[in-house]
């Protein structure tokens, strides 16, 4: 079985914010911020935390305050928006720099976000999703201000998206989808109320996403994508039920999605890397316990011993790290 | 990024290319920045507005560019406009997110400003009482419906248009029949049996349906069957039917319905011999006969049947077989709790408490045996919601996680969450007795003494 390739994927991110002669570097400026987290968690999960330098990344960060709104936006001069400003406070945690923050407005513009049905909007242009909930969610208990959340409203919207086969959708009526359960089930273990979730069903849908090539799809009768390694496993890893898949065939998706010769993981094999699938491919591999690989909280999708450390670790598992 | 094949392409290959972005890339960035200047001098003139029209045609993912474009048009063209012309400008945005569609179909912020568009029509043509007060609204949304199809036929999974459809059906002026639903997801699901966008919408228009009493439960479930059979029989490798099945025979409380369509599914079984989800589906329904006609069927017989199944299982279906392994377990198990508490019997709340708190740590189960036993779904909603309490309490480790999870299961529901909390405390025992850290008595005790203070002990 080929191996991880650490230092080319390193690299790989390393060489993202130097590819500004790159016309698809600048048409993606609108998810600039979420990079940024994407290729610090990674390099985190690969023990390079320190491969990016973290006073420019710091800046980065606070260059895409929204001062009108409060929140951050993906790029300087973009606005405020839910995804960027969870990604925004993650990448200041890591890198140990919230005192960088006016937290209390941070606070603001997220509570102000919630909707009168529970879900949260991801700007004041009122597009909703479960996925903004739970950045809502995540970044409020980052924040520790959870306290400050109406958690019985946001979780009965929560409930509302449970589908008849335990998975959740993107609102009330949508179909379950991987990336919408762990956006769910993890904004449901923040909030201590997994007793809302029906175990033994959405783990029997979780397990059926392998197909037989060993890589995850998100639906049923769908193809296989390196990103569902990490929305399926962080869901079972929080359900503790990883054990239901087989992980050496998943293992050897994720590594054959890998470019080996200019780094990062793609979707699958064959396919051009790009960060976000670099980030889920190797979390996917932490959950799976690959070697040498730091452990990765899935509720938070952030270093582990930094969630612990926070006092917010919850109750998950992911597999034993083999040693070889 | 999705789907983009990767081709090897030689040094110069990649600079040649690079060199020929260079004036594409300044473009793009001059109008960027000229954009996002105009955005914070809050210029929201027409030239503003055609500039945003030119870099979304570009690149329809800068969502900070519709947000400003939506602010021109409020604060910029409306408010000069009469109603017509604000029809016509909503139309011109309307197509232009067509044709970011076509390209880009799964880009959210395209969806996005469509719906804001429609939210923003005006009234007219007709002044209010007039027969076509709502005319410009009805001619879009149904227009709406013919988009969204053109999309899902294009691409039946699209889960954004999907969402845009049960949208699109909820805010028509004129709402359609939903039946008419019914017809469309079953032409959708005859076209392809694996398109479980389609079963899933299919099922959220039945329960709708039925809870509003517009259509006969019963019949039409069993329309359903004769429908799900077909795809059974058709595609019995093809999981869309088999979940969509599960949905349709439910929790097993009719013991009718439950023995037929084990009859049917061994049938298939047997021109199917290695069918997996056969095999499956049989283990789950002889479950639930066991689990809800405990006293009116040979349990002996099914659970010596599901281990025979799960055995065969492991095999066919080897990467689930730690969940094969587990189920197998679990058969057996069941059946022994289920006869130490016999749900006819157990009219008594506390003793069924002391019955299921014993049932889950004293009846010589393995630490494992317990664990599958609790976590199984064969047990109350409220018995389930204790197990989960338990869960988290044993593996997040702080007492004060567990207390906060009894309070808030106490607030909800008294008389059974008290009951929960006490089959929770008594199921982490194991647990705890292992560590060594506490006795049985003092985790119940404890667990009691939260319930009363809130004051919810029946
Ligand atoms: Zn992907």
């Amino acid at each position: 079985m080929s191996r991880l390739l650490v230092p080319l994927h390193v690299q790989s991110i390393q060489n993202l914010g130097k590819s500004q002669d790159e016309l698809v570097y600048h048409l993606t400026a609108h998810l600039r911020m979420n990079a940024v987290y994407w290729g610090l968690t990674a390099l985190c999960i690969m023990d390079h935390k320190d491969a990016l330098d973290r006073q420019e990344m710091i800046d980065f960060v606070t260059s895409c305050w929204d001062d009108e709104a409060g929140g951050f936006g993906a790029h300087p001069d973009h606005d405020a928006h839910l995804l960027s400003t969870l990604s925004a406070i993650q990448i200041l945690i890591i890198q140990d720099a919230l005192d960088c923050v006016d937290v209390d407005r941070v606070v603001k513009f997220i509570l102000s976000l919630q909707q009168p049905s529970g879900v949260f909007a991801g700007d004041r242009f009122g597009e909703i999703d479960t996925r903004f909930l739970f950045c809502a969610v995540n970044a409020l208990s980052l924040l520790g201000r959870l306290s400050e959340l109406d958690v019985e409203k946001t979780v009965g919207y929560i409930v509302q998206c449970r589908n008849f086969d335990g998975g959740f959708g993107s609102s009330i009526g949508a179909e379950s989808h991987a990336a919408q359960v762990f956006v769910c089930v993890g904004a449901l273990a923040i909030l201590d109320r997994l007793d809302e979730v029906d175990v033994p069903t959405l783990s029997w849908w979780l397990a059926e996403r392998q197909l037989p090539n060993g890589g995850l799809n998100g639906r049923p009768e769908k193809l296989e994508d390196v990103c569902y390694s990490f929305w399926v496993l962080s869901a079972m890893s929080i359900l503790n039920k990883v054990h239901w898949i087989d992980a050496e065939k998943l293992t050897s998706f994720i590594l054959s999605a890998q470019d080996t010769d200019n780094g990062g993981i793609a979707d699958r094999p064959g396919d051009m890397p790009d960060v976000f699938h670099t980030l889920f491919g190797v979390a996917g591999l932490s959950i799976l316990g690959y070697p040498g690989l730091k452990d990765l909280d899935p509720v938070y999708c952030m270093p582990a011993d930094l969630i612990e450390r926070m006092g917010l670790r919850k109750g998950w598992k992911n597999l034993e790290r083999r040693t070889s | 990024m999705h789907n983009v094949k990767r081709t090897p392409q030689s040094k110069e290959a990649i600079e040649a290319r690079k060199q020929k972005e260079q004036s594409k890339i300044r473009e793009y960035l001059a109008l960027t920045d000229d954009i996002l200047n105009r955005k914070k001098s809050k210029d929201y003139s027409r030239e503003s507005l055609n500039k945003t029209t030119q870099i979304l045609q570009i690149n329809p993912e800068f969502y900070t560019v519709w947000n400003y474009r939506r602010m021109i048009l409020l604060n910029g063209i409306f408010p000069g406009c009469s109603a017509s012309e604000i029809n016509e400008q909503l139309s011109e945005d309307l197509s232009l997110t067509t044709t970011a569609l076509k390209a880009h179909p799964k880009v959210y912020w395209i969806w996005n400003h469509r719906r804001w568009c429609l939210e923003n029509v005006p009234t007219g043509p007709g002044d209010a009482g007039a027969p076509d007060h709502l005319g410009w609204r009805q001619d879009y949304w149904k227009k709406e419906m013919f988009v969204v199809e053109k999309m899902l036929d294009v691409d039946a999974r699209n889960f954004l248009a999907w969402s845009y459809r049960r949208y699109v059906l909820s805010s028509m002026p004129i709402p359609r029949n939903p039946k008419t639903e019914l017809t469309y997801t079953k032409r959708k699901i005859e076209t392809n049996f694996s398109n479980f966008s389609a079963w899933h919408q299919r099922s959220k228009v039945l329960t709708s349906l039925w809870a509003k009493g517009e259509l006969d439960e019963r019949q039409s479930k069993e329309a359903e069957f004769d429908l799900i059979k077909n795809a059974m029989f058709t595609v019995p490798e093809d999981q869309s039917a088999w979940i969509y099945h599960r949905w349709l025979v439910g929790p097993g409380h009719d013991r009718d319905i439950l023995e037929r369509e084990i009859d049917t599914i061994k049938l298939l079984l047997e021109e199917q011999p290695d069918s997996k989800w056969c095999m499956e589906s049989l283990v789950h329904y002889n479950m639930l006969l066991i689990r809800n006609h405990v006293s009116s069927v040979n349990t002996a017989e099914l659970v010596q049947e599901c281990r025979k199944l799960l055995g065969e299982l492991r095999k066919v279906d080897s990467a689930r077989r730690e969940r094969y392994n587990e189920l197998g377990i679990l058969a057996p198990c069941l059946l022994s709790s289920l006869k130490a508490t016999d749900p006819v019997q157990r009219k008594d709340l506390a003793q069924k408490r002391d019955t299921l708190a014993d049932s889950a740590v004293s009846q010589g189960l393995t630490e494992r045996e317990g664990r599958l036993l609790l976590f199984s779904d064969y047990y109350y909603p409220w018995e389930r919601r204790a197990i989960t309490v338990a869960c988290s309490y044993r593996t997040g480790r702080k007492l004060g996680a567990f207390s906060t999870c009894i309070r808030q299961s106490c607030s909800r529901n008294c008389k059974q969450n008290s009951i929960a909390a006490s089959v929770a405390a008594a199921a982490v025992l194991r647990n705890r007795n292992l560590g060594g850290l506490e006795t049985r008595e003092q985790v119940v005790r404890d667990s009691e003494h939260k319930t009363m203070e809130k004051g919810c002990a029946q």
